[in-house]
């Protein structure tokens, strides 16, 4: 992982899906199980809510709540790079050399022309400048989106 | 850069149908003229030209649906001596005809039958059956049982059926993962889950920088034009169908479970006008594995199945294309005549397949399985599943060659007017 989402992630196993989130949420409001775990006016549906003998739904959603219970949170780790130091080792400086050499690095065909220079344009405003000033996160963040973009091209797919 | 056949590239077509009018009521109208012409025209000089608007909806029940349970055979008594515990009792199937009944939790399908919009196949299955889930699964997948067929049934059907252009979306799999039965030589199944994360990660100068991008390159290197063109398309197909689903209003009830999301979003597709011909969709995770008290879940199951197939096609009735539209369930395997020790049922061979669509002649298919003469506790097939997609393949589709496709002759059922 070039960079975590710190933000906005959640954990894929600590998602719950959206018809035991409901039953979560109506339980949270007060509702009793029978009608917390009513869903859907469908006529197969309400068929099954009225016959019944387990309720499936709220099984369901406990089932969940005792596996989170359970699971460790799977750890984030972030790619163990130095896209600093990495460019400072190679002598590069400059956008559009550094943009020549990630390509030449991790890129087995040339890119166009018109897509070289919108990598440079793009690292120009990550940077606010033409140069890499400093070892910052944010310049360390900037570069890695920059990698982000070149291991997004098709061309990436040949290397 | 792949180019449609009236001149224009799809990102040209793309923002002529889509992006200059913005989502709204106007986006299907003019999506209507453009794509289904589109696609009318590809199928010109093949067996398909007269019915080229023709979708096929294919459902995956996955993990082995019981169907001695699904199309009760309530005037069976070697049914209850078998199932003595979790047998529908006949009071409780909706009955149908010949001694059959569905479930109860399948009144969605009752309405469908009783509308003779639904055919029941019975006893699918094929020769020296696997019980297990990724075989029988591979076997169906593929329509080569034991055969180790590497290309899906519906990635051949494709490739013998329309022209060759592999970013032309003739097929959309709905699901976490591309399943096996869409797999094609030439064309590239758009595979996506849900359609409101159907896009690139990343925060909006990443995204905007590499849709700058644009591979120019890549010409003179056929496998790079390939490449590009395939991401050129994911980019495109993600944002048309991201908006065609948020764009999409239907006072339909689908009902709930993860199918009843699924065939809304192929309502979306189609009303859109998604120039795909073959949509999939299945269950994930081997739910129709009812090993444990099956009772309550597998009523749950049926009841989100019929709930959503009903939806979908009163739905596409709503948008004046059930014409255009027909569906086929399946599963990997049935289920053992009788019950385990735990109130379920294990691994089996011979299943129902169900057919739905406005020009279905409706009724019972085929010959029920005996359910006294077994092979060692298991039903013997009657009708070999791939009867029913040569009926899919000859009789709706209209292609020619299903002989190619299923890699042998299966006489097609006649359940199409």
């Amino acid at each position: 992982m070039l960079y975590p989402d710190t933000d906005g992630f959640w954990a894929p196993d600590r998602v719950v899906p959206g018809i035991y989130r409901q039953v979560e949420e109506r339980l949270a409001r007060g509702m009793n199980i029978t009608a917390a775990t009513q869903q859907g006016d469908a006529e197969s549906s309400r068929l099954v809510d009225r016959d019944e003998d387990y309720n499936t739904r709220y099984g369901g959603y406990m089932g969940y709540l005792m596996a989170f219970e359970k699971l460790h949170p799977i750890p984030r780790r972030v790619a163990d790079l130095d896209m600093v130091r990495l460019l400072s080792d190679a002598g590069v400086s400059e956008a559009g050399a550094v943009v020549d050499h990630l390509i030449r690095r991790f890129l087995r065909v040339e890119l166009s022309g018109a897509d070289r220079a919108v990598l440079v344009d793009f690292l120009h405003d990550e940077l606010g400048g033409d140069r890499i000033e400093s070892d910052t996160p944010q310049t360390e963040a900037a570069l890695r989106a920059l990698l982000y973009l070149i291991l997004s091209t098709p061309e990436y797919q040949l290397a | 850069m792949a180019r449609f056949k009236c001149g224009c590239s799809r990102r040209e077509f793309l923002v002529k149908g889509m992006y200059g009018l913005g989502v709204g009521a106007t986006l299907p109208v003019l999506l209507d003229r453009t794509s289904a012409a589109l696609a009318a025209r590809a199928l010109e000089g093949t067996s398909m030209e007269t019915s080229p608007e023709r979708i096929l909806v294919v459902v995956e029940l996955s993990g082995g649906n019981d169907g001695l349970n699904t199309v009760v055979p309530f005037g069976d008594d070697a049914y209850y001596r078998a199932r003595p515990t979790i047998g529908i009792p006949r009071s409780e199937a909706i009955e149908i005809e010949d001694g059959y009944g569905f479930h109860p939790s399948l009144v969605g399908f009752e309405r469908l039958y009783k509308d003779g919009e639904m055919a029941v196949v019975h006893g699918c299955g094929y020769n020296n059956p696997s019980l297990s889930h990724f075989s029988s699964m591979g076997y169906w997948h593929t329509g080569v049982p034991n055969g180790g067929e590497s290309l899906g049934w519906l990635g051949r059907l494709a490739d013998g059926a329309y022209d060759h252009d592999a970013q032309g979306n003739r097929i959309v799999n709905i699901g976490t993962r591309q399943s096996l039965a869409v797999r094609s030589r030439h064309h590239s199944p758009l595979v996506f889950n849900d359609p409101r994360t159907f896009r690139r990660e990343g925060a909006e100068s990443e995204k905007n920088a590499l849709a700058s991008m644009t591979a120019d390159g890549a010409q003179g290197n056929a496998t790079l034009e390939f490449l590009a063109g395939t991401a050129q398309n994911a980019a495109e197909s993600s944002e048309f169908v991201r908006q065609a689903a948020a764009a999409y209003r239907t006072p339909v009830d689908y009902g709930i479970g993860g199918l009843s999301g699924q065939l809304r979003q192929v309502a979306s597709l189609i009303h859109a006008e998604m120039p795909t011909r073959i949509y999939y969709v299945a269950y994930q995770g081997n739910s129709f594995d009812t090993h444990v008290h099956q009772a309550d879940p597998h009523a749950r199951l049926l009841a989100y199945t019929a709930d959503a197939v009903r939806g979908f096609t009163q739905d596409l009735k709503r948008i004046g294309r059930a014409d255009d539209v027909a569906i086929v369930m399946f599963t990997e395997f049935g289920r053992r005549v009788e019950e385990n020790g735990s109130l379920g049922t294990d691994h089996g061979t011979a299943t129902p397949m169900f057919v739905v669509g406005n020009h279905v002649q409706g009724g019972l298919y085929g010959t029920h399985p005996s359910l006294t003469e077994l092979d060692d506790g298991n039903l013997i097939k009657t009708t070999d599943f791939r009867r029913v997609y040569a009926t899919m393949i000859e009789e709706w589709l209209k292609f020619d060659d299903s002989p190619a496709v299923l890699k042998g002759s299966f006489d097609a059922l006649g359940v199409f007017a």
